[in-house]
């Protein structure tokens, strides 16, 4: 037999970021013992209210798992939209083809000229950059997921073609697609090689 | 707001690079604050000194006096309480080998170090405000590579 | 042999015996059928006798009724059964008479019987006449009676007697009868007895022979084969009958199939090659005048095949046992032995060649032998070992303790560690020493050592080549590389030192500049701006000339790593990296699908760039630049270039714009460095980029051309072996 406590091995897992938060922030609320429900768009119930001690303590509490309470309006609303936008590139099967300042107009039923005024001011960047950034990242993770090629990332993602990716990833990262890939490919066989 | 501060540190034996870094940081507006030093051990120190702040990026020339960049790279990737730290390679050097290898060492920016102010600035801005957003909206941080 | 002639006499006598027998049988029974058959004729005889005897009475009685009859009745019918009576009496008489003269009757008797008939006739006559005179009849009638009576006694007598014959022949006849069987059995017997002796020994005989001719039977096919493997053949020639034989392998020996046609001596002399026909015919004659056995000729025959065969032959007159004279002769086949001869004097010569051959390849290579035969205990050494340690062949010795004496006194001490010895000889477990020469000179030696095995002899060949010169110049050879080594090493350094540290100061220059002009609270003036934007300008060109020469050094110098690519994917690349230009000039690249070959990736990448990135710097003014990527067809001209590569394993493409272009003139020279056709106002440029795809074309061993005309654009075309790096394995 195989001693197996000598060896070690890596393991390779996907995780969905949302239910992870959720799960980390509802076992926090139940070990306060405070009764919730989520309101999606990174909002929670609570069915009581909350001394200013107890409330310290849960923002303390959620800080190691990068989880922050938002206290202000702007900040909240920035939070939404993120979270709209990470909602819709990441939930989606497909990108919905609509404009993206339409279908974030709708589903925050503000007008999408004061969410990017908010966005900018807030976040140093555009609801576009930021966008184009979660794209990226989607196409980033399809890419080391190994599953998909750029043709079909290019389609999932609503690009026009595989140039339109390739440029934009190339914008966005300095790299082109395949020089990326190359580098996670030999960054995982560097980890590798360093494990044993 | 002192928590929106935003820290970098700068490692960089050549005075009139640091110069530039610095002054192209400030114009940004980007309520940034630069730490220089002057070599890679000096970094590593200052890294390892309490009370420090916590730095949202490293920027690391590869060529400096007693501690290259890549050595310090491979230094802080190693070390559980740093290997978080964002890495940018600050490099006159831009052969795509260099490149590669400081990816894939773990660096998560490389910027070339360009010939006009302007462009330096410009890339700033990109750097930092991406470096932002991974930090703060969640982003997967194993993937983040940017090149400038 | 002896008993087989005894036992043929024996068999003679049998068979002569047992003839006789059968002959005697054979006449003794002819005999007693003959006997038989007489006694039968004897006893029939007297049968007839006696039957002949009863009819006569029986007639005299008849012819007494009728007499009788005719007395009393006196009807003369009567009388003609008289008459015919006389007759029938007469004719019997007759009859006994034959028979009597036969001998089968007593002819007394028979006398007495005629005339007792006679006087009876006379009697009836006489009563006749007495009848007719009618005078009395009674003495006479008595007097017949009488008579009659007495015929009848004889007669009676006569057939007594016939009687006891009869009974006396058969009693003969049957003797004979009883006797003959048993004798003629008895000798049918003994004749099989004989006969059957006869049988007996001659299956023996028959057993014996047949052994003896089995035996015979194998020790010809021995003797068949015995000539075979030696490669002889017998043959005789009977001069009485004038017959030629030959044994099996005689035929084969003069090419004939083996029982063929009966050879004739003049076909068999015909076979005789002509120079020795003569010869043989006055030694054949010879032969048989004087019968003497002849030592052995040797011939050669032509065979059937045109074939010329040398045979020893031995020739012998003898006489046979009726004094027939009869020429033996026994032929053996030497072809072979000549031929083996004439091969082995040949390779002696070819040897003696080779050896000639050998010292002069020894001399002309440098290199020294000796060998040293271990069973013999001798050595060898060649020429040229006396050459290389300057010995006069001629005059002096070389022994190998001469020879081991010659080596250097600095390398005897780490020689000396892997000495071995091969029998009494020194060998060294060692490749190189050096040796003083009898002149005190020393050489550089290559050592070598063999030991094998020849025809069972156990030799040692030591081998030494002169390195002398070698050496020197590998030395020499050695010190030039590492000069080059340190020079490339060099080289490396300075191109380090290029990219980075001359860059420094270059950029920092270029910094500060657009630091300065970008400061609000700085004001220059125009001309301040002018020259700080042409100190820029220089800046910038210094940067691309560094740029530039660092990628050129870099296709010279770098390591020349092949791999299969397919170049379609370097031309996107390409295009990727020049994505701003083709955009800011708003270019439309065409381009087909391109092959696959065995490149360095990043130096076609290179010049994919450098000449696409060429065709959109030549661009003319306000026309849409357009670039066309596309296979071309091989010409006469690109196969004569490649004259060792087949057509299949060659690519050619072209790189085609419609910008300004160039004059043909300068075809040639616009891949020379630093050549530039444009004024630097006009078009940027540091006269390096298709000097760098010149240099990527040779690398690859292929052929770039430049083909244009003024204001048409300019069209590249390249020729690569697919094979690229292993092209020159043939």
């Amino acid at each position: 037999m195989l001693d197996y406590s000598s060896l070690s091995m890596v393991i390779n897992f996907k995780y969905d970021i949302h239910k992870a938060c959720i799960k980390i922030i509802s076992d926090h609320l139940e070990e306060m013992e405070l009764s919730h429900s989520f309101n999606g768009l990174g909002e929670i119930k609570i069915n009581k209210s909350i001394s200013e001690e107890e409330f310290e303590s849960l923002r303390n509490k959620l800080i190691p798992y990068g989880i922050s309470i938002i206290n202000s309006q702007k900040e909240s609303l920035v939070q939404k939209i993120k979270d709209v936008i990470v909602e819709m590139i990441y939930l989606e099967e497909k990108l919905p083809i609509s404009k993206t300042s339409t279908y974030l107009a709708e589903k925050l039923n503000l007008s999408y000229g004061y969410l990017s005024n908010l966005f900018s001011e807030e976040t140093f960047s555009t609801i576009e950059n930021f966008i184009i950034l979660q794209k990226i990242e989607r196409a980033k993770e399809l890419l080391i997921s190994g599953d998909y090629n750029l043709t079909e990332i290019a389609y999932k993602l609503n690009y026009s073609s595989v140039a339109h990716l390739s440029n934009q990833f190339k914008k966005t990262t300095g790299l082109t697609p395949s020089s990326f890939q190359r580098i996670i490919s030999r960054r995982k066989a560097n980890k590798q090689l360093e494990q044993p | 707001m002192a928590q929106d501060q935003i820290h970098v540190l700068l490692a960089d034996d050549d005075e009139d690079d640091r110069l530039f870094f610095s002054d192209a940081i400030h114009q940004l507006n980007l309520n940034t604050v630069v730490h220089a030093v002057e070599d890679g051990e000096e970094l590593m120190n200052w890294l390892r000194k309490e009370g420090n702040p916590r730095p949202h990026v490293v920027f690391l020339d590869l060529n400096m006096p007693k501690k290259g960049g890549i050595e310090c790279l491979e230094e802080i990737k190693k070390c559980p309480h740093l290997k978080e730290l964002s890495v940018a390679i600050y490099s006159t050097s831009s052969s795509q080998k260099d490149i590669e290898d400081s990816f894939v060492l773990g660096a998560n920016i490389y910027i070339k170090k360009p010939n006009d102010f302007n462009v330096l600035k410009k890339a700033m801005g990109k750097v930092i405000s991406m470096n932002w957003q991974f930090c703060t909206s969640g982003l997967n941080k194993e993937s983040f590579i940017l090149n400038v | 042999m002896s008993i087989l002639e005894l036992s043929e006499n024996y068999l003679r006598g049998a068979f002569v015996i047992s003839v006789t027998l059968l002959i005697f049988i054979a006449g003794v029974s002819y005999k007693q059928f003959h006997s038989y058959h007489k006694s039968q004729q004897l006893v029939m005889q007297s049968h007839y006798s006696q039957k002949s005897l009863q009819t006569l009475i029986s007639h005299i009685t008849g012819m007494e009724t009728y007499q009788r009859s005719f007395i009393i009745s006196g009807d003369s019918a009567f009388l003609e059964g008289y008459a015919g009576q006389n007759d029938k009496i007469s004719e019997s008489m007759e009859k006994l008479k034959s028979m009597g003269t036969d001998g089968n009757i007593n002819l007394a008797h028979l006398d007495s019987m005629e005339r007792l008939v006679r006087e009876r006739k006379a009697l009836f006559d006489d009563t006749m006449t007495l009848f007719a005179e009618g005078a009395s009849l009674g003495d006479n009638l008595r007097k017949g009676n009488g008579q009659t009576r007495k015929i009848r006694g004889l007669i009676e007598h006569l057939v007594a007697d016939q009687g006891e014959l009869l009974a006396e022949r058969e009693n003969a006849s049957e003797k004979s009868y009883r006797i003959s069987p048993i004798l003629m059995f008895s000798t049918i017997l003994l004749a099989l007895f004989i006969i059957s002796l006869v049988f007996i020994a001659l299956t023996q005989i028959l057993r014996k022979y047949n052994k003896a001719n089995r035996k015979l039977n194998i020790n010809n096919e021995i003797f068949k084969q015995a000539e075979e493997i030696s490669g002889t053949g017998h043959w005789y020639y009977n001069f009485h009958s004038q017959t030629l034989v030959f044994s099996d392998n005689q035929y084969r020996l003069l090419g004939l199939t083996p029982n063929g046609s009966p050879p004739k001596l003049h076909q068999f002399l015909q076979k005789v090659h002509r120079d020795d026909r003569t010869e043989l015919i006055r030694k054949l004659k010879y032969l048989y005048h004087n019968e003497a056995c002849e030592e052995g000729m040797d011939l050669k025959i032509l065979t059937e095949e045109d074939m010329v065969r040398c045979i020893r032959m031995a020739c012998k007159m003898i006489s046979d046992d009726q004094g027939n004279k009869i020429l033996i002769g026994v032929n053996k086949d030497l072809t072979s032995e000549v031929n083996a001869k004439e091969k082995l004097s040949q390779l002696n010569r070819k040897l003696e060649i080779q050896i000639k051959m050998l010292s002069n390849a020894e001399m002309m290579a440098a290199v020294g032998s000796y060998s040293y035969d271990q069973d013999k205990g001798t050595y060898e050494f060649s020429s040229n070992l006396f050459r290389i340690l300057e010995l006069d062949p001629e005059n002096e010795e070389l022994t190998e303790e001469k020879f081991l004496n010659a080596i250097h006194p600095e390398d005897r001490v780490r020689l000396e560690k892997v000495r071995k010895k091969v029998g009494v000889a020194t060998v060294f477990e060692s490749n190189e020493f050096r040796i003083l020469t009898s002149k005190e000179k020393v050489r550089f030696l290559k050592y070598t050592y063999k030991l094998f095995k020849e025809s069972g002899k156990k030799m040692l060949v030591v081998t030494l080549k002169d390195m002398t010169e070698e050496t020197i110049t590998k030395k020499s050879l050695e010190e030039k590389n590492k000069e080059l080594y340190h020079s490339n090493a060099e080289l490396a350094e300075f191109n380090y030192f290029a990219s980075h540290d001359l860059q420094e100061p270059l950029r920092k220059i270029q910094t500060f500049i657009s630091r300065i002009t970008t400061m609000e609270d700085i004001h220059l003036g125009s001309k301040g701006e002018d020259y700080f934007k042409r100190i820029q300008r220089a800046a910038n060109r210094m940067q691309n000339l560094i740029i530039d020469l660092l990628a050129f050094s870099r296709t010279t110098n770098s390591e020349k790593i092949f791999e299969i690519t397919d170049l379609q994917s370097l031309v996107i690349q390409a295009l990727n990296e020049l994505n701003q230009e083709i955009e800011e000039k708003n270019a439309i690249v065409h381009y087909d699908v391109l092959p696959t070959a065995n490149v360095i990736p990043f130096q076609i990448k290179q010049l994919f760039v450098n000449l696409i990135s060429n065709a959109l710097k030549y661009s003319k003014n306000k026309v849409q630049p357009e670039i066309w990527i596309k296979n071309e067809p091989l010409t006469q001209q690109d196969l004569v270039d490649f004259n060792s590569i087949s057509v299949d394993k060659l690519i050619k493409l072209s790189i085609k714009d419609n910008g300004i272009g160039f004059d043909q003139e300068y075809a040639e020279s616009v891949f020379v460095l630093f050549k530039r056709l444009h004024n630097r106002s006009q078009f940027s440029g540091t006269g390096i980029g298709l000097s760098i795809c010149k240099k990527v074309i040779e690398n690859h061993r292929g052929t770039i051309r430049a083909h244009s005309e003024e204001g048409q654009g300019a069209t590249f075309t390249f020729v690569l072996p697919i094979l690229g790096g292993q092209t020159l394995v043939p």
